[in-house]
């Protein structure tokens, strides 16, 4: 072999390679931000991405928005829409979804709103106490890119990221998928959500342990009306010290004041919630440690606190899996902040109003 | 940009490679020009404004030797050294203000956000001032502006001089395609990619969760200590080094031989020979530029012992502003210093196996201790490792494991919970231990990349090759299939990209 064939071998051997993935990235669409499900369907959606895409195509309509992680999937966009006085709701909820993703989506929408001479009226921020000031998804998962109008990154960069990622195990995820939906439709029992699927959103991991997010390690939720098993949640008590770090706690607080005064100062009708957690949630985290970001954030806005009473935290009734509230949760939610009311439980959700700075 | 970055693989490096040589069938200028904006290109891709910065030094520099060239020789060195002081200057703004400041008013100082490649440029023009103040060969500017900006040593050297670069872009036979150039360039890049993304940055998370809790002040094992610290030299070298194979990959694509940067360090018998080994173009720069003008060995060893402390004592605080740099260099000076009366005492200079091995083991286990120093972030947290590894550390009584990485094996039985916790504590691994040992392993008995191919630019004036009869890189289609199946396996390790370690100095 010459040098010049050893040179170009590797050549092509590398262009083969990188011509493949990008195929295979197209083809299989892992994230679905190509919208080719030709032969896969997307097994890793980038619901950020998804979501905005939703709200460039119905713009004009939408005059409030639920922001929160996959738990807010499990707050009712048309009741919330009912309670509010709004006909068009856009519920973005990303998987693992912290304030590092709502705030630039919040000021994108708010300068295209300005723009288009209409008013964004509602807003509902539903944060989870269990993952605020963890390290975030945001821009740093494959599934959790911000599009480049809302991160002001080069499409250029985010494109060729989704074009050259190698992720075989997405690819091949994504082709099982498809074949799994084929037979799912053939029983009948195909899953009939809207634009977002709620399964897909459940099935992320929404433990975290390790502060990192669950990147490291996370625990996959019950698939059904089950709380964790017992392992699970042991686990997840045990390491306390872990679930209690929040290295990005002070980045996260200034992003929650910008949000509020972006709100305050555009005119929008701000509401801020707590998620409730379940008791094998709550216990993973040391004595007090919650409650005491509950008043940091405090300071910032009024909070509805939906700190989980007993008859709820413990009932399996009411979760979908360890930490996913069930949509009977989501409808007393929105009673309790917008109703007043009268069929909610008494003990469950109390509006804090905000403390002194 | 990063050379471990996809949009540098595919589409700068291919670009900047077709372009120089389709230029340099216009002219040879056509191509010196056409690579320089290239690399200022590459350069301005990590912060664009920032790009000013070497250009300005770029063409100061290039007006100074043309002063110095038109000047007597009296008025010449005078030129020299206003120059070298100025880039000192500009360094030590960049670098160490914040520093010195933080001594005057006794408080921590704030980490500088320093421009990338300072350090590196500014070593490479003061050598070229010095030497062109001593040789007086003239100098064209463009080339000037390509030998401090080719991007493939601009971020992170090796540091290069004009002795060795000037002559090679006068050549004009290097611009045309040398393919044997190119297959041998291509070798050496995977390599370094393999190296950097398969061992260095496998190996960094379990570094990080030692340093991090000593950072904080939590309690560690010896085990722990001794196992991160060598994690990290580890890590380093792999780091570093595939850094290092990298550019020499890269100046091959262009017909341009950049010197070997290392020759395995950890094979090092004696810290002299650590030195000869260890970041080859540093310490060269030291030796020439700061060690032998303090008259190096000249004035006796009392004499010598202060320049080596002193000259190594510079080149920790070249690495950055903090007392962990300053500590690093003094230890490595002291460790020379007896390494030279050694060596006055020593009656044979004959080495045996056995002698040989305990060389190893004290020059590596020195090593291992100077960089707990050098990867700290403070002075205290240095301390704290160093004390644990001096047999004062401990396991928290009670905390949890705060590593992942040996679950699986602890649930499956291989090992108890209770032992991890007890001799690695908290934050090092079973897993850890393990991968730290068999990269050490690599490190120390397979071919480095340079004795694989045979390449001997800058050869150190050390007898570090060993012979072997296998295991020779020549362009066959066997090494060509073993070269896409390693860059293959880097391909789908290439969706995080980190930054090289030494781009922070």
């Amino acid at each position: 072999m010459t040098a010049r064939s050893f040179a170009l071998s590797v050549i092509i051997g590398a262009s083969l390679l990188l011509g493949t993935t990008l195929c295979a990235n197209v083809l299989t669409d892992p994230q679905g931000v190509f919208g080719v499900e030709v032969i896969a369907r997307s097994a890793d959606p980038n619901w950020r991405y998804l979501l905005f895409k939703q709200y460039e195509r119905d713009a004009s309509l939408i005059d409030g928005i639920i922001f929160g992680s996959s738990r807010a999937a499990y707050i009712d966009g048309a009741a919330f829409g009912d309670r509010i006085g709004s006909p068009q709701v856009l519920r973005f909820a990303v998987p693992y979804g912290l304030i590092t993703d709502h705030l630039p989506l919040l000021q994108y929408v708010l300068n295209d709103k300005r723009a288009r001479g209409e008013q964004l009226k509602s807003v509902l921020l539903l944060l989870d106490l269990d993952f605020f000031g963890k390290t975030p998804w945001t821009n740093t998962n494959i599934n959790a890119f911000l599009p480049p109008a809302v991160s002001g990154e080069s499409a250029v960069r985010f494109w060729w990221r989704y074009l050259t990622a190698f992720q075989h195990r997405k690819w091949r995820d994504s082709v099982r998928r498809r074949d799994r939906d084929a037979a799912s439709m053939q029983s009948g029992s195909t899953e009939k959500d809207a634009f977002v699927r709620r399964s897909d959103l459940a099935a992320f991991p929404v433990i975290a342990i390790g502060g990192d997010g669950g990147a490291s390690r996370s625990i996959q939720t019950a698939a059904s009306g089950q709380l964790a098993d017992e392992a699970v949640a042991l686990s997840h008590r045990s390491r306390k010290s872990w679930n209690a770090e929040r290295p990005d706690l002070a980045r996260q607080i200034s992003y929650l004041a910008q949000f509020v005064e972006f709100c305050r100062s555009n005119n929008v009708a701000l509401t801020v919630a707590t998620s409730p957690m379940s008791r094998a949630n709550v216990e993973g985290y040391p004595d007090g440690e919650l409650e005491a970001l509950m008043e940091k954030l405090n300071r910032l806005t009024p909070i509805w606190d939906f700190s989980s009473p007993k008859w709820l935290a413990d009932n399996p009734n009411y979760w979908a899996d360890f930490s996913h509230f069930s949509d009977a949760v989501g409808l007393l939610m929105l009673d309790r902040m917008f109703l007043g009311n009268s069929s909610t439980p008494g003990d469950f959700g109390r509006l804090r109003p905000q403390l002194a700075r | 940009m990063l050379f471990n970055s996809l949009e540098f693989i595919y589409v700068f490096l291919p670009l900047a490679v077709l372009l120089h040589f389709l230029a340099a069938r216009w002219s040879v200028a056509a191509a010196v020009l056409t690579t320089t904006i290239s690399s200022l290109v590459f350069y301005a891709w990590w912060k664009p404004p920032f790009v000013v910065l070497p250009l300005i030094s770029v063409l100061g520099n290039y007006w100074l030797a043309r002063e110095i060239l038109a000047s007597d020789k009296k008025a010449g060195h005078r030129i020299m050294l206003v120059g070298v002081a100025l880039n000192l200057l500009v360094l030590g703004y960049f670098k160490y203000f914040d520093f010195l400041v933080s001594i005057v008013e006794r408080r921590s100082p704030v980490v500088p956000d320093v421009p990338l490649a300072l350090s590196f440029t500014t070593f490479v023009q003061v050598a070229f001032l010095v030497e062109l103040e001593r040789d007086r060969a003239p100098v064209v500017s463009r080339r000037y502006a390509m030998f401090v900006t080719f991007f493939p040593h601009l971020i992170a050297g090796p540091i290069v001089r004009w002795t060795e670069l000037g002559p090679q872009l006068a050549d004009k036979f290097r611009y045309r395609v040398d393919w044997n150039n190119v297959a041998l360039g291509l070798t050496i890049f995977c390599i370094g990619l393999a190296k950097k993304i398969l061992f260095a940055d496998n190996l960094a998370p379990h570094v990080a969760g030692v340093f991090d809790a000593a950072s904080a002040g939590m309690p560690m094992t010896a085990a722990a200590a001794w196992g991160a610290s060598v994690a990290y030299s580890v890590q380093l070298y792999f780091d570093f080094s595939g850094y290092s194979d990298m550019a020499v990959g890269l100046g091959l694509l262009f017909n341009i031989r950049l010197p070997i940067n290392f020759a395995a360090p950890f094979r090092a018998t004696s810290v002299i020979d650590l030195w000869r080994r260890w970041h080859i173009s540093l310490s060269r720069f030291l030796r020439d530029f700061v060690y032998v003008p303090l008259g190096g060995s000249e004035r006796g060893s009392a004499q010598r012992s202060i320049n080596l402390v002193a000259t190594m004592v510079l080149g920790g605080l070249w690495h950055g502003a903090n007392w962990t740099f300053i500590a690093w260099g003094a230890f490595h000076g002291v460790l020379l210093v007896a390494n030279h009366l050694w060596r006055e005492l020593r009656v044979s200079a004959k080495k045996g196996l056995v002698s040989s091995f305990f060389g190893w083991l004290l020059t590596f286990g020195a090593f291992v201790v100077g960089m707990t120093m050098f990867r700290s972030p403070n002075i205290q947290t240095a301390g704290r490792l160093l004390m644990a590894m001096a047999g004062f550390g401990y396991a928290q009584p009670g905390a949890p494991l705060m590593v992942e990485w040996d679950f699986w094996a602890i649930d499956h039985g291989y090992f108890s919970e209770a032992l991890v916790k007890t001799w690695l504590g908290a934050h090092w691994s079973m897993v850890g231990t393990l991968l730290t040992a068999a990269l050490l392993a690599v490190a120390l008995f397979l071919p480095d990349t340079m004795e694989l191919v045979d390449y001997r630019e800058g050869e150190p004036r050390t007898n570090w090759r060993q012979q072997r009869r296998f295991l020779i890189w020549r362009p066959t289609a066997s090494w060509a299939v073993a070269i896409i199946a390693l860059f293959s396996v880097v391909f789908v390790n290439l969706n995080k990209f980190t930054e090289f370690l030494y781009y922070q100095f």
